[in-house]
């Protein structure tokens, strides 16, 4: 399985991650600092490494204001660039739980056939949240974020992964 | 009898929502006009050709997944790309509406119709959420564009999305755009200045709401013309002297220049 994760180059304005910030900031758990969200892809079936970078390239990012990252292993191996000051470094991962209709999935699904590759594949498409902190906040505490800002824990499992 | 109708083709795909509004106001303009599923377009390639007039009208084509406009976009540039680009060429009229301007700049049919490659993007809006009000709009008088002649300096019409933001690749292609008289209609003040938020509604780049290519028959745009052809359509009234508004005057411009 390929692990794609979306994100918005540095030097264009996440509005999105910007917008979830206030969001968190305004519900009385005005505990973080910097926020930065990507997208997720998992892509699985029998596809090669230049089929994977056809569809990244060419279907799931924007090439003016997105990048992307490839991995073809586990789907909670994380990257964390972090500050000294930052004593909080959260990663957190939310994918539909099975059985929910995902959507977008579904659509990659037929866009990745408009590319001319017509391997059979699955694919499921989640989010990727990164919170920063120059506090120290535990873990339960960004469980209740998560559960209040950022997932609907009806319809999607969420991971947390803490950098030490 | 021979029909000498000017012949109008709108293209639909799922999520398409302004085809109506969009085949009311070029049948306003005298025009005949067809909706025509994408998947139609597909099996007969060339009955594009019969056509005088392509849209792209807006909406959220394929709900918007993944990005706005990228479905449609990627679907069009590798199945029907030789036939849109030669639509283009032949300087027959083709406007992108809002969903249709995003899925014109992701295929890379804008600026430059003759690439086809993406040199620019429509991206989310500053705000980081979905945008919808009337916003004023000045006109670029020295643009070649044939969808925009004898437009007032200033207009206003409805926007209503998400990702609005133009960003070009880099700021030399803001330049050629400038000097080539490339951009259109920029985001403006009521009295013609530089707007700030709300009213320029997405933190666009030099405030770019629409471009056109070179020739000036490929336009796309972030407003609705559609939504604004009939003078009572405007919450204000302001225009109800005259009995239409301001986006007739875009439909009947490439009607005129079709006949």
């Amino acid at each position: 399985m390929f692990k794609i994760e979306v994100y918005t180059k540095i030097n264009f304005r996440n509005s999105y991650a910007e917008h979830i910030l206030f969001d968190i900031n305004t519900t009385g758990l005005a505990l973080i600092d910097k926020l930065y969200s990507s997208y997720l892809y998992a892509i699985d079936g029998n596809l090669t490494i230049r089929q994977i970078n056809i569809i990244a390239t060419e279907l799931l990012i924007d090439k003016i204001t997105e990048g992307y990252y490839c991995k073809n292993n586990n789907l909670t191996e994380n990257e964390f660039s972090f500050n000294k000051t930052d004593h909080s470094i959260f990663c957190i991962e939310i994918w539909y739980k099975n059985g929910v209709t995902d959507t977008v999935a579904e659509t990659v699904t037929k866009a990745v056939k408009d590319l001319g590759i017509m391997n059979k594949i699955s694919v499921k498409r989640g989010y990727k949240y990164y919170l920063y902190s120059h506090r120290q906040i535990l873990q339960e505490t960004v469980k209740i974020i998560v559960s209040t800002c950022l997932c609907n824990v009806l319809i999607q499992d969420y991971i947390i992964k803490q950098h030490k | 009898m021979i029909n000498t109708k000017v012949k109008v083709l709108i293209l639909r795909v799922a999520g398409t929502n302004c085809e109506y509004e969009t085949k009311f106001a070029f049948e306003l303009c005298g025009a005949h006009v067809d909706c025509l599923h994408i998947n139609k377009l597909i099996v007969t390639k060339t009955k594009m050709f019969e056509y005088d007039i392509l849209v792209l009208p807006g909406g959220f084509s394929y709900g918007d997944d993944i990005s706005s406009g990228k479905v449609l976009a990627n679907e069009l540039k590798n199945i029907l790309g030789d036939q849109i680009r030669k639509f283009a060429l032949s300087g027959k009229p083709i406007i992108g509406i809002c969903n249709g301007f995003q899925v014109l700049v992701k295929m890379g049919l804008l600026p430059y119709s003759d690439r086809c490659d993406q040199v620019s993007t429509l991206y989310y809006n500053d705000s980081g959420q979905f945008e919808c009000r009337w916003i004023y709009l000045r006109i670029e008088q020295e643009s070649n564009c044939i969808w925009t002649k004898n437009l007032p300096n200033i207009i206003t019409l409805p926007v209503a999305h998400g990702e609005g933001k133009f960003i070009p690749i880099n700021i030399q292609l803001i330049d050629d755009l400038n000097i080539n008289h490339q951009v259109v209609l920029r985001y403006s003040s009521q009295d013609g200045n530089i707007p700030d938020y709300p009213l320029n509604p997405n933190g666009s780049i030099s405030r770019i709401a629409g471009i056109c290519n070179k020739q000036g028959n490929v336009f796309g745009l972030m407003p609705h013309p559609e939504r604004y052809v009939l003078a009572l359509q405007h919450p204000v009234r302001n225009n109800v002297k005259e009995e239409y508004g301001y986006g007739k005057i875009v439909f009947q411009n490439a009607v005129n220049f079709c006949k």
